[in-house]
Order: C-alpha cells, then sequence, then structure tokens
C-alpha cells in the first residue's frame, strides 16, 4: 500500500475472527489431529504450531487488507499470497449491505459489503467496527446518490449543495417468530407429506413381507426423523429471518434480519430489477405470502439476491400494500393473463412417461417380488397424479406485456407472480428443445442485471411464433429505454 | 480430433505391436466414424449458425437439437471483448464476446468471424 492514497484496515479484532473462523470452519480436522495424537508429534506441539500459523496468518490478512474512497471509486485490497485489488465507481453502486455474521457479531463487529450490477464486482470490506461498518455505509450511500444527482444535472447549481436532509424512513412490515413458525411448517408441509408418504410406503412394504417386527422400529424411526426435519428447518427460518423489518425512506429500501446472524441490506427502489410474490399450497391457505426483491448484484446473489428473502404478509391486500409502498407498483394480481399452448399439457405428459419409465417401472418391478399388490400402487397413483400436474401447469402458466412491464405466472404447487419492468431487461432470448420443435413450442427467456436466479424470468411452451414475436417486441421495447447504469 | 488421433493411435499400436489387427482395425474404423460424426455435428452447427445487427440490436440464432434465438439491445451492451486463440490467429479470425450487465444467462458471443469482419463490428459496436 504504498501509493498515495490514504488507505484503511479493517478492526483489529479482525483476526480473532479470522482465527475463530477457521477454527470453526476445521473443527473436524483439529478435533481428529487432537485425538489422534498427529503422528507421534505430541498435542503440544501440533497445537502451538497450528495455532501460531492460524494467528499469523489471521494477522498478516488483516494487515494486507485495506479499503479507500475516492472522489470515484470506493476502492479494496486483500489477499496474503493472491493480492486482490477491486474497486467500484461510485454511480454503479447498485446496493450497500451490512451483515453481522455470528462470530464477528460476539465481537462487535460487521461486514460492509458494495455491490455493482457485474457478475464478480462485489467489495466486502471485512471486519469494521458496528459504528465504523454504519458510517461507512452511510457515506457511501450518500456519496453514490450525489454522484447520481450531479451526473444527471449537470451545469445545476443544486446539484453541487449537499442533499437535503432525510425524513424518518417508514416502517412497512415485519415478522413476528410466530408467524415465521407458522410459515415455515406451512410451507415445508408438502415436503414433509411426501416424505411421510414414503415412510407410510415403506412401513406398509415391511409390513407385508418381513412382518410387524421389522415395521415398527422403521415407522419409529421415520417419525424421528420428520419431527427432527422439522424442528431443525424452522429452528434456521427463526434464527436467518427472525426480526424481520422492512423499511422505506425517500430513496431507498430498508431490509434487516437475523437473530445470530444480523443483515441489514439497503437498495434504492429503482434499483431493483424484478419482484416476485410466491406462495405454497398449505401456506395459501393461511393467507401468507413470500414476497422477493431482486436486486442487480453480483456475487452478492449467493447469499443476499433477493433483498428480501421472506417477508410473510398476512393477506393479499397486505402483500398489495407492502409492495406499493416498497416500489410504487401493485402486485399484478388482477392483470389479465395470456395462456401458453395448451400443447404444454402433451409436452408435460411425455416427460411423465419418461419418469415412469425410468423411474416409477422398475420401482414396481422391485416391488412385484414384495407382494404383487404393491407392485401396482405406484402405477395407480402416479398417472392421476401427472395428468392433474399437466393440466394444472398449463391452468397456471401465463404472461402479460404491457407499457410497463412483463408480468409472468408460473408454478403448480409453489404459486409464483413475476413483474419485470420493461426499461430493465438486459436481454431477450428463445429457446426450443427437439420435442418443443415438433410442438411448435418455444421458450421465452427475459435476463434482467444480475445473476441470481430471481434476476431470469422463463415462459416455456408458447407458441413458436407468438414466441419470437414476444421476443422482438420486448427487445424493441428495452431497446426504447435507456438504461440508468449506461451513463 | 485429438481424441479420434488418439483412438487411432492406441489401434495402430494395438495392431502392430500386439499383432491384434482385427481390434486394431475395429478401432482406427471407431476413430473415422468419430471424425465423420464430428464433422457432421460441426457442420450442422455452423448451417444453423447467423448472426445480425441493426439499428437496435444484437441477435444471434444457433443450435442443431436445442434452437436458441438470442437478442441484446445496443443500449444495454456493456463491454466488448475480442478473443482471438492460436488456431484463429492462425486462420486470421477472431471472436466478440458482447458483456450485458452482469446477466443470469451467457454473454453473446459471436466466434471465429474474420478478422475485419470483427473489428468493424467492434467499431460499430463501440462507437
Amino acid at each position: 500500500m504504498s501509493d498515495h492514497l490514504e488507505w484503511q484496515r479493517p478492526h483489529p479484532l479482525t483476526v480473532v475472527v479470522l482465527v475463530a473462523t477457521f477454527i470453526s470452519g476445521n473443527a473436524f480436522p483439529l478435533i481428529a489431529v487432537v485425538a489422534f495424537g498427529g503422528g507421534g508429534l505430541g498435542f503440544d506441539t501440533i497445537a502451538v504450531v497450528a495455532g501460531g500459523a492460524t494467528v499469523g496468518f489471521g494477522a498478516l490478512g488483516w494487515f494486507m487488507t485495506g479499503y479507500v474512497i475516492t472522489d470515484e471509486a470506493v476502492q479494496y485490497r486483500s489477499g496474503i499470497l493472491n493480492r486482490e485489488a477491486k474497486a467500484i465507481p461510485l454511480n454503479r453502486i447498485q446496493q450497500v449491505s451490512v451483515a453481522e455474521p455470528v462470530i464477528a457479531r460476539a465481537v462487535g463487529l460487521a461486514v460492509v459489503q458494495v455491490s455493482e450490477a457485474s457478475a464478480d464486482g462485489d467489495i466486502e470490506v471485512r471486519y469494521l467496527g458496528k459504528s465504523d461498518a454504519t458510517a461507512l455505509t452511510q457515506r457511501l450511500r450518500a456519496l453514490a446518490q450525489q454522484r447520481e444527482a450531479s451526473a444527471a444535472a449537470v451545469g445545476d447549481v443544486a446539484s453541487s449543495l449537499a442533499p437535503p436532509p432525510e425524513p424518518p424512513a417508514v416502517l412497512l412490515h415485519t415478522t413476528s417468530a410466530r408467524t415465521l413458525i407458522r410459515y415455515n411448517l406451512a410451507s415445508t408441509a408438502p415436503g414433509l407429506a411426501a416424505v411421510a408418504l414414503v415412510v407410510v410406503a415403506v412401513v406398509f412394504v415391511l409390513a407385508l413381507g418381513p412382518g410387524l417386527a421389522a415395521a415398527v422400529p422403521a415407522l419409529a424411526v421415520g417419525v424421528g426423523v420428520l419431527v427432527l426435519a422439522s424442528t431443525l428447518s424452522t429452528a434456521g427460518v427463526v434464527l436467518t429471518n427472525g426480526g424481520f423489518r422492512l423499511e422505506r425512506s425517500t430513496r431507498s429500501l430498508r431490509v434487516e434480519a437475523g437473530l445470530l446472524s444480523r443483515r441489514q441490506v439497503e437498495v434504492r427502489p429503482e434499483r431493483i430489477q424484478t419482484l416476485t410474490v410466491s406462495s405454497g399450497p398449505v401456506v395459501r391457505r393461511l393467507n401468507l405470502h413470500q414476497i422477493a426483491f431482486s436486486a442487480a448484484t453480483g456475487k452478492a446473489s449467493k447469499q443476499n439476491n433477493q433483498l428480501v428473502h421472506l417477508s410473510p404478509a398476512a393477506s393479499t391486500d397486505e402483500v398489495a400494500r407492502i409492495v406499493q409502498g416498497s416500489v410504487d407498483v401493485d402486485p399484478a394480481f388482477g392483470v389479465d393473463l395470456e395462456p401458453v399452448s395448451a400443447l404444454t399439457v402433451r409436452r408435460q405428459l411425455v416427460r411423465s412417461a419418461i419418469a415412469f419409465v425410468f423411474v416409477i417401472a422398475p420401482g414396481s418391478v422391485a416391488l412385484w417380488f414384495v407382494h404383487p399388490i404393491a407392485a401396482f400402487v405406484p402405477t395407480l397413483m402416479w398417472w392421476p397424479a401427472a395428468v392433474w400436474y399437466a393440466w394444472e401447469r398449463h391452468r397456471r402458466l401465463g404472461l402479460s406485456i404491457d407499457d410497463r412491464r412483463v408480468v409472468v405466472r408460473r408454478g403448480v404447487l409453489n404459486h409464483h407472480l413475476t413483474q419485470v419492468p420493461l426499461s430493465h431487461v438486459q436481454s431477450v432470448s428463445t429457446s426450443a428443445s427437439f420435442f418443443q420443435r415438433r410442438l411448435g413450442l418455444s421458450t421465452l427467456n427475459v435476463s434482467t442485471a444480475g445473476i441470481g436466479p430471481g434476476n431470469h424470468v422463463a415462459i416455456p411452451d408458447l407458441p413458436a411464433a407468438r414466441c419470437r414475436g414476444l421476443e422482438v417486441e420486448l427487445a424493441a421495447a428495452a431497446a426504447a429505454r435507456p438504461w440508468e447504469l449506461r451513463n | 480430433m485429438i481424441q479420434a488421433a488418439v483412438l487411432a493411435i492406441v489401434g495402430l499400436t494395438v495392431g502392430i505391436a500386439a499383432d491384434l489387427w482385427v481390434l486394431g482395425a475395429v478401432l482406427i474404423g471407431l476413430a473415422l466414424l468419430f471424425l465423420m460424426l464430428r464433422w457432421w455435428v460441426i457442420d450442422l452447427g455452423y448451417r444453423r449458425w447467423r448472426w445480425g445487427l441493426d439499428h437496435r440490436w444484437i441477435e444471434r440464432r444457433s443450435g442443431v437439437l436445442v434452437r436458441k434465438t438470442q437478442i441484446v439491445p445496443r443500449s444495454r451492451v456493456q463491454t466488448l471483448t475480442t478473443k482471438t486463440g492460436p488456431i484463429d490467429r492462425w486462420l486470421g479470425l477472431s471472436s466478440i464476446v458482447i458483456h450485458t450487465a452482469g446477466t443470469h444467462t451467457p454473454n453473446l458471443t459471436i466466434p471465429h468471424l474474420e478478422r475485419a469482419s470483427a473489428d468493424r463490428l467492434r467499431e460499430e459496436l463501440g462507437g
């Protein structure tokens, strides 16, 4: 760091977090070394060498890390052997967020994550004191907004002045632990029911074959696994999303969540690329929904792709209020959707037939040797379910394009309603598999900025000519609208 | 090419060194068949490949079994990369990769253009 820039180092306690993270991530090898004595070297020697090396690398890692904010960009350098330097121009910053991983939180530190819309452009400053992290976050947000304002109004005297003080943020939504538990139990219920069905089938087969002596322990194990899976999954959701808050200020949308590892994400509403409202089959019965706002982020997508990962709302009206308050659009519940081709039913049935040949039929043959009656059960269950699924899939798939946005509805068990503003469309593509071509069908793909699954939407099995027409229409609409990052 | 060459060399070796001429001939035959199939697939892919540029966007059409089209509006082009590998250099070709802002789908690539066409395309899009 010998250049003229004034590089800042992370908080010195970063060394403690790096060492603790290394130990927690390598617990099993460390336990093995301690338990087996490290091949005769003795515990003391190994502990001293390993401990010294870990602390040494941690300290060197801290020493070699630095960040600086210049007039133009935020820059970050890190790495001991492989040095890495990144810079994000201030006017390209998409999202600034603060995360508090559990180990860092224990010693009062946090990570500041700066995202831009490229695949590998994110900067993560780890680790800063909480007050420093908040100050850095606020400074970056203010600088990014200032840069954009001055770029938007070149020559305007007002642009050189500091932005006016921001009014207090409006709280749009909080989620209680009770709602989270209800939501998670409801959303995992179909999966658990499927596992329960398998358990019942296994118990049934065992009761018909070896007898009750084998069936009862199998039933006990199955029930135990189900209860354990449900408890762990619910605890995970509560710890990850507990204390969920969604706020909107004049300039940005802010989300806070997490009981152990707390994260705070802030993004400008106009930078939200797609908006999806989802609900599972049981969740819908409880009148709960999940709203996911996907921002244009790169690597951050692996952790925070969906800005609001989970926001169960009380009712459809509540979803509408949250969406309207967050990003100033309606959730598109009442939009008239164009159906996909009815031939999609045939395509889905062919898929089901292939799955039948390769999975169900061999399973049925195996069951024949247990009991002839058991062999017919999977087939009798498979085909009514496959026909219902194919028909329901066709009924659910639909899209609508108007002068502002594309709306896509999909999902049979889990319903998803996604909307993409035309101004955020990056590229449009179509694809047609061999069987789709035989039926004259194509899939339409719409990509926005950002690399997460939420930044891309696909609608399958449109008539090929219509699909091509939509592709051209969407590309023309996108081409006619400037994208705000291209400045 | 490399796989077919390896197969042919193994066939020759088996035939000469181990005196198993029938097995050697089968392996050499397989290598030839593999080459012909590969040639056929590459030729089909080349025939299906189209790209175009107008004042609004760049479009690509490709695919033998799965047919694909992709359109990138000019206003969404973020960066252009020109790639020239050793074989491309030898044949006087270049590939152009058009990047948009970190999209989920791969960037639009126009492979193996003649050098002059690649330069023209780069100037046209860059300007």
